[in-house]
């Protein structure tokens, strides 16, 4: 809110003014806190907390390219030393890059946002409250954090998103030719972009719960359908692929309206898919964003709805080859088609169920609901699909065509065993084409790259159609935010040790092989009592993993954020709630000041709260600026092979006992914590490796004895199992006896007395980076 | 995966991996104890050195490869321990390891504790091999090197049903008997209380002072933990306090508590009453069970705990009342609690104890019942009978609870700042204001622009 | 196809690594580097872990494990000098000054094997304009690695075996 006061003329018996203008450029209702030091913190406010994490996590470049083509000077090869025509070198460029992409992730989330705000505010008004319901107290800590703001409607969301974009401009300028080249502050300002992007997240899942009534931090959130053999034959079917749920959602209440809920089949892709079933439990999930391409192919859709975000872009030509008419709803994602927004419903029918238009942009999502649901009706009993998944006698007759040049294999980012599945194909079997079903990401590079003409991708999936019908999972609902109370309930327990961390498998489904392999990390923490969370595309992934038993995780283990517990926050945007629990800990369970008090929360969760995350699948820019918003609470990132591609990681060392020193808060002495967490941003080669990088990630160098033993325990474990023998850093890792688990105390003990260990006789630290944070009396070092 | 190392000579692997796994019915070979056999039991107890035959395992009955699959039978465990420095009083503390130990076991499924036992074993770990003399030697493996007081550990595990039956009566003794010791203990009994800083990892100037008459705040730790915990652990988070000088008997002061809060909370805390809401409470950390609130309009403290999800009649729920007094601080009338102190007969005692409580969530009331002086029962309100401070005052004039005597009271007993609503330390803008001078000056502006960046508007304390 | 790249799109910019197609050639670079180190990972088959064994004893050369490979090595009775991630090795590598093993100089040739594509590819590259002042690459794996100074030719999985079983056998006559 911004206020402008003008007097003309002003008479006190001790003042004249005439002409006075009062501007206040924002107008802030304080909140029960104090603001701290960093209100709505500039691009470089907090360059000195992203230094103290940069220099124990130091960036190791992988340049994806070696060229720069961002200006005319260019290309430049920055490769070997060399610097480019603006006297960039490599690893600022590296470090560039990562910021455009992690600007981007923000400005697609803060323009989600924005977006959102105004439908939202367009059909509930800018007063509507914000409710995330009784359990919920702490409802925006990453607002209350970053901006000092404690939104409570709407209306204040739009300042909040303000702020937002306003950093983003920022960021996204430092981009620019001959901006920012030292590559540390360029990261800094990576992690500037990751912190705004949660802010933005948290924002717009707020405005949805509060406005759609998602639900509100339930732990028994209901379970929903799942996969390509959830729908009923017969049925139209609306299909909806995106991000920004409000057409969705008004798809859902048009049939409701109509009294077609049990006529309609409505399913999606991808987070759009996520938030209906928030809304309205019917609803089904296809798949993950690796379903898109060949759920579009297989021709099951009537109509097809996108907003905005990993759609794929030849959205339109697909839907064109199997008869389904096209609509956008947001101005992001338009495809070229006409602007139907003011036009007569009934015109846009006719004209799309009569096959005379391809497709339709509808920017007002009640209206594109309400055309959706009209021409599903209409067009299911006539449409033809002119294209479709080939049957096993055209798979059979077209891998016939295979030359076996390994094109395929070369332009398939997984390097799949594509082209002797073909050649199996003309042989007869199909068994091997089917086999690759769950590795493939559907990106369809084979298709394009075959000299023969032959599509690869379709073969794969139409060797495995039959098995469709078989495709039914389960999945938990998004439950939004995590509730007060649990923060309360399982601080005590992360304390003593009892739950050795919380896991949170997240982001996209670019698997680097099965998707499979998601599950099964979540089953192998869930069975170690992990606290397992999860969203977007790898939620869904999870739920399409059943485990020897044949059972599905949903199903077996209940949505608490507690030990054991599998809590799907929700789609993208409700990954705010992941990193809003950790720094909700920090706030209930410690008592840290909230309210613009970044670097005190971060030092806070980097040293005493064991998460990690988990990006299996990652892909996209939002899922590089959802993980710099966790690097910088100090958070760990583990992502996929893929991941590498992200051109650089945050890499401790060990070994450089240097870096390893932080103040005893107590002291204020600076005393050796550790390598941990070890890294804050790595990729693992294997599922197995990540899954042995994971209770290492969870160890914080104020764990106590027992919490350290149990960490441990499962670290040993896991590497004796995946790895083979004792690892290595395991005296780095123990600091006394007491910490040594005991079911393994003899053989840990030997090992440790081989490799020249001595107990640590100081006290466990209070851990921070902060001078400022040591107590009276102690002083800094 | 079959363990190296330590359970190397045992058939199925042992880890804290295995905590979480369930047996369920369709992959239980046997289940022993349960809700559907009366007669289960496992005890835990120290004897004199030389009384324990170090590595024994006995099972009186069939072991695992001799009960047939899908039974179901009573069901008995007893260990015996010594060691030098090892006290009858230990034995408590390390009988609940029990359950940790046995659910390490692959295929070993344990709940409860004492007379309430309920076990299940593993189809495939049954046909890996395992029985009960393997499940003993684990056990008693673990306890040596979980508590390295321990010297000696004998293990009988009973599965014949008269045996079992036989045996019951005199464990459920040595229960009570340990049950009544506990309960009967009095600070004054015991030289020294427990102090633990177990949640400074999260909360770093809080400390739980925990004697017999006063459970941990968390509800995990009583005095005769603590004191085992201290001896196991000496450089641990749970050590010894010296009671030092008693201040004062009816709140609970003394000299030796309040030294070593100042130490361990880096002099944020000075004094601690252990016994009163009002004035030096014991602080609180965030891990709590339960919570008091204090309604100023009938002097009284009502209480709330953490899985009550509605509102209290002070308008606030258990995480608002929580978050006004979490994390180390010492706040009038908002005190976290155990369940466990709420059955000390000095709950409160310094602020009236149950006399003082007006109002309980429904299902805490029926938790606490028996415990509750019977006259007061009816007297205390839950949120079945009042939504309101002003129904809940009605309520209490009604039941004639002992506030309403306090009530009539002209001035409050204890004045109480508000909590949650701090008066602001510095007004905003404080620094860089205009200050227009006073005395006979006078100022003209003519064309004044003002912008000022921000306007923060704040809400005068109530 | 021989010297491009496996993956289509992915090309260096100016400089391409040399083809190493004669064993004698790649077992007289592992021979001859006067601190040679392995970076291993998890793809190696049982007949490439058998070759890369013969050369980390016929040279000494330490052998990084990465992936869950050590797994495998420890099945065949050997045990890797460290077993970190290919990320870890590959920033160490940028340090002049790492020590594999304690004590003996800091590598100056790192051969690489059985590390993913999409891992490997941007470790060379990190490295060919990170470490180049100390340090050559070697990719001994079945996909042509352009970032590196030398690498083998795409090939299949048989003559990959069968390469490395050549050059294993080169470096044992010493």
């Amino acid at each position: 809110m911004k206020l402008k006061v003008t007097i003309d003329e002003l008479i006190t018996d001790r003042l004249r003014a005439k002409g006075v203008e009062f501007n206040i450029g924002r107008v802030i209702e304080a909140w029960e806190e104090d603001p701290g030091p960093t209100p709505m913190p500039g691009i470089a406010t907090l360059r000195s907390w992203d230094r103290a994490l940069l220099t124990k996590y130091h960036p190791f470049y992988l340049p994806f390219c070696d060229l720069c083509c961002l200006c005319t000077m260019g290309k430049c090869d920055l490769s070997g030393g060399k610097r480019g025509a603006c006297g960039i070198g490599m690893a600022a460029q590296q470090s560039r890059i990562v910021l455009l992409a992690a600007t981007m992730g923000a400005a697609t989330h803060a323009g989600h946002l924005r977006h959102l705000l105004g439908d939202l505010v367009d059909r509930f008004g800018r007063d509507q409250t914000l409710d995330l319901g009784s359990s919920v107290l702490l409802e925006a800590p990453h607002a209350r954090l970053v901006t000092g703001i404690k939104p409570k409607t709407l209306g204040d969301l739009e300042e909040i998103a303000a702020y937002c974009e306003e950093e983003i401009t920022q960021l996204l300028s430092c981009c620019h030719t001959g901006q920012e080249g030292d590559p540390l502050d360029l990261e800094s300002k990576v992690l500037h972009a990751g912190m705004i992007d949660h802010v933005a997240l948290e924002g717009s899942d707020l405005a949805q719960i509060s406005a759609y009534s998602f639900p509100k931090g339930d732990a028994e959130a209901p379970l929903v359908e799942c996969g390509p053999g959830c729908l009923a034959p017969g049925k139209p079917v609306i299909l909806v692929i995106g991000h920004n749920v409000p057409p969705a959602i008004a798809i859902a209440d048009e049939m409701h309206e109509r009294g077609l809920d049990d006529k309609i089949e409505v399913c999606g892709i991808c987070c759009t898919a996520l938030d209906l079933t928030r809304y309205n439990a019917r609803a089904k999930i296809i798949g993950a964003l690796s379903q898109q391409l060949r759920f579009i192919r297989s021709g099951v859709a009537d109509v097809i709805v996108v907003d905005e975000q990993c759609i794929r872009n030849d959205v339109l030509q697909e839907a064109m080859k199997t008869g389904a008419p096209l609509i956008v709803t947001n101005a992001k994602n338009l495809q070229g088609l006409p602007d139907r927004t003011k036009d007569d419903p009934d015109g846009i029918v006719r004209a799309l169920a009569e096959g005379k238009e391809p497709g339709a942009a509808i920017l007002d999502p009640d209206k594109a609901g309400e055309v959706a649901v009209r021409v599903a009706m209409e067009i299911a009993p006539i449409r033809k699909a002119t294209a479709g998944l080939p049957d096993r006698a055209a798979i059979l007759e077209a891998a016939k065509a295979c030359t076996g040049c390994f094109s395929c294999m070369r332009a398939c980012p997984n390097d799949r065993e594509i082209t002797a599945a073909v050649t199996a194909a003309a042989e007869g079997d199909l068994a091997p084409l089917a086999a690759l079903y769950d590795a493939c990401i559907g990106c369809d590079r084979c298709g394009g790259a075959c000299p023969a003409g032959l599509d690869p991708h379709d073969l794969i999936a139409g060797a495995y159609r039959s098995l469709f019908p078989a495709e039914r999972y389960h999945i938990r609902a998004g439950r939004g935010p995590i509730q007060d109370t649990e923060i309360r309930a399982v601080g005590g327990p992360i304390v003593m040790g009892e739950i050795p961390g919380v896991v949170a498998t997240i982001g996209c489904s670019n698997y680097p092989g099965s998707w499979n392999d998601v599950g099964s990390m979540a089953e192998e923490f869930l069975k170690r009592r992990y606290i397992v969370v999860t969203s977007g595309c790898t939620a869904i992934s999870i739920g399409m993993y059943r485990n020897e038993q044949g059972e599905g995780l949903y199903d077996l283990y209940p949505g608490r954020f507690d030990a054991g517990g599998l809590v799907n926050v929700g789609s993208c945007v409700s990954n705010a709630h992941i990193s809003g629990a950790a720094i909700k800990i920090a706030n209930i369970f410690a008592k840290r000041k909230l309210n613009s008090n970044y670097e005190e929360i971060a030092d806070y969760v980097h040293h005493r709260v064991g998460a990690v995350g988990i990006a299996w699948g990652a892909m996209s820019q939002k899922a590089a600026a959802i993980a710099a918003g966790f690097w910088r609470l100090g958070i760990p990132v583990i992502a996929g092979p893929h991941g590498a591609k992200y051109r650089r990681m945050l890499l401790g060392r060990r070994d450089r006992e240097e870096d390893w020193f932080v103040l005893d808060a107590r002291s204020g002495e600076r005393v050796y914590a550790g390598p941990v967490p070890e890294h804050l941003f790595t990729v693992a080669e294997t599922r197995e490796e990540a899954m042995v990088l994971v209770p290492k990630l969870c160890m914080r160098p104020n764990d106590t004895v027992k919490g350290r033993s149990i960490k441990l325990n499962h670290y040993l474990d896991l590497h004796r199992r995946y790895f083979g023998g004792m690892p290595e850093d395991l005296p780095l890792l123990v600091r006394t006896k007491s910490d040594i688990p005991i079911t393994m105390k003899d053989e840990v003990v030997r090992f440790l007395a081989a490799a020249g260990w001595k107990e640590s006789d100081r006290p466990i630290p209070d851990p921070t980076l902060l001078p400022r944070i040591v107590k009276r009396g102690g002083k800094p070092a | 995966m079959k363990a190296e190392g330590m359970f190397s000579d045992i058939p199925v692997d042992v880890g804290v991996v295995y905590e979480g796994e369930r047996v369920r019915k369709e992959q239980m070979h046997a289940e022993f104890g349960g809700p559907h056999v009366a007669d289960k039991y496992e005890i835990l107890e120290v004897r004199p050195p030389g009384e324990v035959k170090d590595g024994e395992i006995t099972v009186i009955g069939p072991d695992i490869p001799g009960i047939p699959e899908g039974s179901s039978l009573p069901f008995g465990t007893e260990i015996t321990v010594s060691g030098e420095g090892l006290e009858p009083d230990m034995a408590a503390v390390m009988e609940r390891r029990i359950h940790d130990f046995s659910n390490w076991i692959e295929g070993y499924m344990h709940l409860n504790q004492r007379d309430a036992i309920w076990l299940r074993v593993d189809k495939r770990s049954v046909k890996k091999g395992l029985t009960f003399k393997h499940i003993g030697t684990v056990l008693a493996r673990l306890l040596k090197s979980a508590i390295p007081l321990i010297g000696a550990v004998e293990v009988t595990f009973i599965t014949d049903p008269a045996e079992v039956s036989r045996r019951i009566g005199r464990a459920r003794i040595v229960f009570e008997e340990r049950d009544a010791r506990t309960r009967g203990m009095t600070d004054e009994d015991v030289g020294v209380f427990f102090g633990c800083t177990l949640c400074q990892s999260f909360a770093p100037s809080h400390v739980c002072v925990i004697t017999p008459q006063r459970y941990a705040n968390c509800g995990a730790i009583s005095w005769i933990d603590g004191q085992a915990a201290s001896r196991v652990d000496p450089k641990g988070p749970i050590f010894e306090i010296g009671k030092g000088e008693c201040i004062d008997a009816g709140t609970g002061e003394y000299t030796g508590v309040n030294a070593v809060v100042k130490e361990k909370s880096l002099g944020n805390v000075e004094r601690v009453q252990l016994y009163s809401a009002f004035g030096y409470p014991h602080t609180s950390c965030g891990c709590f069970e339960c919570t008091t609130f204090f309604v100023p309009e009938c002097d009284g403290l009502g209480i709330v705990h953490r899985d009550y999800k509605g509102a209290t009649p002070a308008g606030l729920s258990f995480g608002a009342i929580a978050d006004s007094t979490a994390g180390g601080r010492q706040v009038d009338g908002f005190h976290g609690l155990s369940f466990e102190y709420m059955r000390s007969p000095r709950f409160l005692a310094a602020s009236g104890g149950w006399r003082r409580i007006v109002w309980l969530p429904s299902d805490l009331k029926e938790r606490m019942k028996g415990i509750i002086p019977p006259e007061l029962f009816d007297a205390i309100a839950t949120e079945k009978d009042v939504e309101t401070v002003g129904g809940l005052v009605e309520f209490l004039r009604a039941h004639r609870h002992p506030v309403v005597e306090r009530m009539k009271a002209p001035e409050p007993v204890a004045a109480v700042e508000n909590p949650g609503t701090e008066a602001p330390r510095h007004p905003a803008g404080s620094q860089n204001t205009l200050t227009i001078p006073g005395g006979s000056v006078s100022l003209t502006l003519k064309n004044v622009k003002i912008h000022a960046e921000r306007m923060i508007i704040r809400k005068k304390p109530e | 196809m021989k010297g491009e790249a496996w993956l289509r799109a992915e090309n260096p910019a100016t400089v391409r690594a040399a083809l190493l197609e004669k064993p004698p050639v790649a077992a007289k670079l592992l021979r001859r580097a006067k601190s040679p180190v392995i970076i291993l990972g998890h793809e190696a088959s049982v007949a490439v872990l058998d070759a890369v064994v013969r050369m980390a004893r016929a040279t000494g050369a330490p052998v990084v494990a990465t992936g869950g490979i050590s797994a495998e090595l420890a099945r065949k009775g050997f045990t890797p000098s460290l077993v970190m991630s290919a990320m870890e090795a590959g920033d160490r590598l940028r340090d002049p000054s790492w020590e594999p093993v304690p004590g003996r100089s800091p590598p100056d040739y790192a051969f690489f094997l059985g590390i993913p594509y999409s891992i490997s590819s941007v470790i060379e590259a990190g490295l060919a304009s990170f470490a180049r002042g100390h340090l050559r690459m070697v990719s001994l794996d079945r996909l042509f690695h352009p970032h590196c100074d030398l690498s083998l030719p795409n090939q299949t999985r048989e003559e990959w075996e069968a390469m490395l079983a050549a050059i294993a056998r080169e470096v044992e006559k010493g």
